[in-house]
């Protein structure tokens, strides 16, 4: 320990030395280094930390191909860098140990089984019951019980970036939690806008795989807001495939292809969001996937994926400047002093959950999956011949969603009315 | 001045060296089970002093949760499936009930600072294990056990005094709790050698832990006075039948757990943060087999090479236990061959079974049958405690409350001065009747069981309550599960010849906790059981509201109807109509007239 430490110290005073010598000013050192952001491999965006919220909002194991989806989101953003205490997961259900799965403890999107989405290092912060419209809302606006644990808290700052992805059974402008409640469009934006407010956030990726997703997104009013869902109005999404061996589709056709792009995704490769959702093809997802921009100024073309998906970004110059914007990846070999590796050890000392492997076992993750992009691909062929498994509200086999209800009672309550007044006034 | 500077780094350094001095011991242990099955515990102990700001091996987590929430003791369990008595006998370390339980003890000198530690305790806990434990906060499932969960003492002190103001305990239990790969792994992490070295490898592949059919780990932390104690336990039961035998005809641990990599070093490597690595095995009429490290306590010693030990236990003596010293050893494997008997089980004292009885939405009732093992024999009877809490949706009438001694009533004490005054077989009850939404109910009973007596039931009736539309949860036609009870029983006494202090979790495995004065009671958790409550059809609202606007509009269309119609209006149209018709009839007329009379 204390030999690490004398290292240390030397190393810094080595640092000192050099940065003394380099005889810049002050400001032409802040210059330099503003310049240098367009090459940084944050590449456009100035945020510092990145968090991610993945809603899986179905129970059920009928229901496997949500868990899935989330748990394949899940494993991208860990492999990209983004660490468990900067990730909130919330599954509606235990597939993974259930009776009904034949493979304990895993959970597969696709047939080849070639990768364990469940993996040996998950942290599920909400999971059964507790995957509530409510419980979203308090983790998005940071408002909850006295005592709640770090590892449940979203605790961003203006300068996250955050990933928010839900998955589930939807329709227009509302998402189904558990077959039982539901959240509209209208509460997502306006727990987005109070976050907005509390300066929350810096830029947000919003994806929403549903019947009629792009709906979930249409309330949206916060500038830094980018949304996508796999389906537009009036469109279902469907499954991909079949895995016979567990007897359901396990994975949806917006996450199946997106899991495909981000496999051969590493975390400085630069990949943009436009080259992903030029992957979306209304030929693969067999629905309408299009991102809503006006709210985004920056543009698809200028973000990176690693932007959301990845824990890249810039970091501030050390004294004695002299080097461009370093990456400061988890998963990444480079590791620096940068602003959100301290918020990180904070977080992590805080919830008393030290996660000292998370980034070895992260780097790990990045160098196994590198070849299991061209891998995931069997089963494609299969796609054309089995039933498709639909995320519509009324395709669920369970009961008819609260709203929908409503929104029925009030329809035909309207209708029962003017029929009456028309009665009456035939009589008349 | 810089050596006095240095002088007292120095001091601090070694003052932190000393505070620190942490242990950390690490044991497994493999029991064939008759029916071709592998029981297999792996125990962790690690101590530490409470007062360290600093810790070499010993998890900070838990030191800080010690310190924040003022726990005396707590434990929480994980399991899945369900431990078969009449099958496997007593477990070999106590077995949990299904789902999440998490019962504490506080230090505490109010209620109020209790259950503000015990809050604390949920929520870090269920942070720290990734658990929904945050539901234990809720006063509905919260109950305070007065005579199990602490040490036996045989006495019938049932009153609410009996418990001290340092020993105010809660309990709960989640019977629905999944459990998987993300409570293991937090677990797992409090280990130094997490999952990668010593005992605890043998629990790295997670689908082998999780496809066993039984798996149960636990967690306690113990305060006693300055030492921080944290005790580890999982216990497996692997269906070896579906296993590869080796060659020797054994099963090697390491491919019953899963994690046999094949190749060269493929075996226990002990945790070099270890103070103590040890396996011991079980092995009447059964056979073990050790690939390296040292033997030692067993009853036929014979050192050697590649295959050390080849001992088939003597058939007459008690469970012989073969246990290895595997701190040194780098490939540590051993091979158990089960005997097929029923050889090494032992039956606990009292088996115990609860079913739900009655049908119907709105009555039930509850059964729980204590039975004597058959061909055993107790002096002087047995003396059981049972423990049973119900949510508070359960309302148990408590005057159907009756105990049946092979099928001869008992009579129950009504009040708490008839108990045991009668020398009948209730010797104790405690009950707290529940509360709407407020409180769970709990009882709590001890029988003497007569030595003749061979079966013992009690059973009570209860009311299902009707549950408001936002209380039920999601799936509630699945049902709801009740929570498991509980019988103690008396400590076993320890087999002749055991020696305390060895090894911790042999004392534990004999029935002994291994401090002295702290014998604690022997645990058969009953199965949970399911109960249908009155559920609606959810969408119900819904049809009320659009029905009730159905009527609504109609008897709104009848009454505007009758204000607004006059008899005398009865053919005004049709005779205005023919007035207007006739009207206009006369103005052509009018019409034609006057261009006649033009013309």
């Amino acid at each position: 320990m204390r030999t690490w430490s004398a290292l240390a110290l030397v190393l810094a005073l080595v640092a000192r030395a050099t940065g003394d010598a380099a005889a810049d000013t002050p400001a032409r050192r802040a210059e330099a280094f503003f310049q240098s952001s367009s090459s940084s491999p944050a590449g456009g965006s100035n945020h510092t930390s990145n968090w991610a919220v993945l809603v899986d909002a179905s129970r059920y194991w009928f229901n496997y191909r949500h868990i899935a989806n989330t748990l394949s989101l899940y494993r991208t953003v860990k492999r990209l860098g983004i660490p468990d205490s900067n990730i909130i997961l919330m599954l509606a259900d235990d597939v993974s140990c259930s009776p009904r799965n034949s493979f304990p403890a895993s959970v597969f999107g696709n047939a080849n089984h070639l990768a364990n989405l469940y993996g040996d290092n998950i942290e599920v912060d909400y999971r059964g019951y507790e995957v509530t419209p409510e419980n979203l809302l308090r983790v998005l606006t940071d408002r909850h019980a006295p005592g709640t644990p770090r590892s449940k808290r979203l605790l961003t700052d203006a300068g996250s970036n955050l990933f928010l992805y839900i998955t589930g059974h939807g329709g227009d402008e509302f998402m189904k939690f558990q077959d039982q409640t539901e959240i509209m469009s209208k509460d997502i934006a306006d727990a987005l806008e109070q976050m907005r407010e509390k300066r929350r956030y810096n830029e947000v990726l919003f994806i929403a795989e549903t019947c009629q997703a792009a709906t979930l997104a249409a309330r949206f009013y916060s500038p830094g807001v980018l949304a996508i869902g796999s389906s537009e109005k009036g469109e279902n999404s469907y499954s991909h495939h079949l895995d016979r061996s567990i007897g359901l589709s396990v994975i949806d056709r917006f996450t199946y292809w997106t899991l495909e792009f981000m496999e051969s995704v590493t975390p400085h490769a630069g990949a943009t969001l436009a080259q992903w959702f030029s992957q979306l093809t209304n030929h693969r997802l067999h629905s309408t996937a299009k991102p809503r921009l006006e709210l985004f100024p920056r543009g698809a073309h200028d973000a990176r994926v690693t932007d959301f998906l990845g824990h890249v970004s810039k970091a501030a110059p050390m004294a004695g400047g002299g080097y461009e914007g370093l990456s400061s990846s988890r998963g990444g070999r480079v590791r620096t002093e940068s602003a959100d590796a301290g918020d990180d050890a904070a977080t992590r000392g805080g919830d008393g959950r030290g996660d000292g492997t998370g980034g070895g076992a992260a780097a790990a993750a990045a160098g196994k999956s590198g070849g299991e992009g061209a891998r995931l691909k069997v089963g494609d062929e299969d796609a054309g011949r089995v039933p498709k498994a639909v995320d519509g509200g009324w395709a669920t086999p369970g009961a008819r969603a609260r709203g929908e209800g409503v929104a029925f009672a009030a329809v035909s309550c309207a209708a029962l009315v003017g029929a009456a007044a028309w009665v009456s006034a035939k009589a008349y | 001045m810089l050596i006095a500077f240095l002088l007292v780094v120095l001091a601090a350094s070694v003052g932190a060296a000393r505070e620190s001095r942490e242990t950390f011991q690490e044991e497994a242990l493999v029991r064939p089970l008759p029916d071709g099955r592998i029981a297999f515990v792996a125990h962790f102990r690690q101590e530490t002093s409470l007062v360290a700001r600093h810790h070499e091996t010993f998890p900070k987590a838990i030191a800080q949760i010690a310190r924040a929430t003022g726990v005396a003791d707590a434990e929480l369990s994980f399991t899945q499936g369900r431990w078969m008595y009449r099958r496997w006998g007593r477990p070999p370390v106590g077995a949990k009930p299904i789902g999440a339980e998490l019962w504490a003890a506080f230090a505490a000198e109010s209620d109020e600072v209790a259950d503000e530690g015990w809050a604390n305790l949920t929520a870090m806990f269920g942070g720290q294990f990734c658990a929904s434990l945050s539901a234990l906060r809720d006063e509905q499932v919260v109950v305070e056990p007065a005579l199990v969960f602490r040490p036996w003492d045989g006495s019938a002190r049932v009153d609410r005094d009996g418990i001290s103001s340092d020993n105010r305990r809660r309990h709960g239990s989640l019977p629905a709790e999944a459990v998987c790969t993300e409570n293991l792994t937090p677990w797992l992490k409090l280990l130094p050698c997490r999952d990668r070295a010593g005992i605890a490898a043998l629990l790295g592949s997670r689908s082998s832990v999780f496809g066993a059919e039984y798996v149960s780990f636990t967690a306690r932390v113990r305060v006693r006075g300055d030492a921080l104690e944290l005790t580890q336990s999982a216990t497996l039961v692997v269906d070896a039948n579906k296993i590869a035998r080796e060659p020797e005809g054994g099963h090697r641990l390491t491919s019953l757990l899963g994690v046999d990599r094949g190749g060269g070093a493929n075996g226990i490597r002990a945790c070099a943060a270890a103070t103590s690595t040890a396996v011991h095995v079980q092995t009447k009429g059964g056979t073990a087999f050790a690939f390296g490290g040292r033997k030692v306590h067993t009853a036929v010693a014979d050192e050697g090479r590649r295959v050390d030990t080849a001992v088939a236990a003597d058939e007459a003596s008690r469970p012989a236990w073969l246990s290895w010293d595997v701190s040194a050893a780098e490939d540590f494997d051993v091979a158990v061959r089960p005997g097929g008997g029923d050889e090494g089980t032992v039956a606990p004292e009292l088996y115990a079974e609860r079913v739900v009885t009655g049908s119907g939405y709105h009555r039930g009732g509850i059964s729980i049958e204590l039975r004597r093992p058959e061909g055993s024999k107790s002096a002087s009877g047995t003396r059981a405690r049972l423990f049973q809490t119900l949510p508070w949706y359960v309302r148990v009438f408590i005057h159907t409350l009756a105990v049946e001694m092979d099928g001869v009533p008992v009579p129950v004490p009504t009040s708490g001065a008839d108990v045991g005054a009668n020398g009948g077989a209730v010797e104790a009850l405690r009950w707290v009747p529940g509360v709407d939404r407020r409180r769970p109910s709990t009882m709590e009973l001890q029988v003497l069981m007569p030595a003749s007596a061979s079966v013992a039931r009690v059973s009570f009736k209860f009311e299902k309550a009707f549950l408001r539309i936002s209380e039920f949860p999601p799936d509630a036609n699945r049902g709801f599960d009740l929570p498991a009870a509980l019988l103690s029983l008396p400590p076993v006494s320890p087999r002749d010849g055991h020696e305390f202090g060895e090894s911790r979790l042999l004392d534990l495995v004999e029935g002994v906790a291994s401090e002295v004065g702290d014998t604690h009671s022997e645990g058969v958790y009953m199965q949970g059981a399911l109960l249908t409550l009155p559920t609606p059809d959810f969408s119900m609202p819904f049809n009320v509201t659009t029905m009730v606007c159905t009527l609504m509009s109609l008897l709104a269309g009848a009454l505007l109807t009758t204000l607004t119609r006059r008899p005398g209006w009865e053919g005004f149209g049709k005779l205005k109509a023919e007035q207007r018709k006739r009207l206009k009839s006369l103005e052509k007329e009018a019409r034609k007239a006057r261009a006649g009379k033009s013309e």
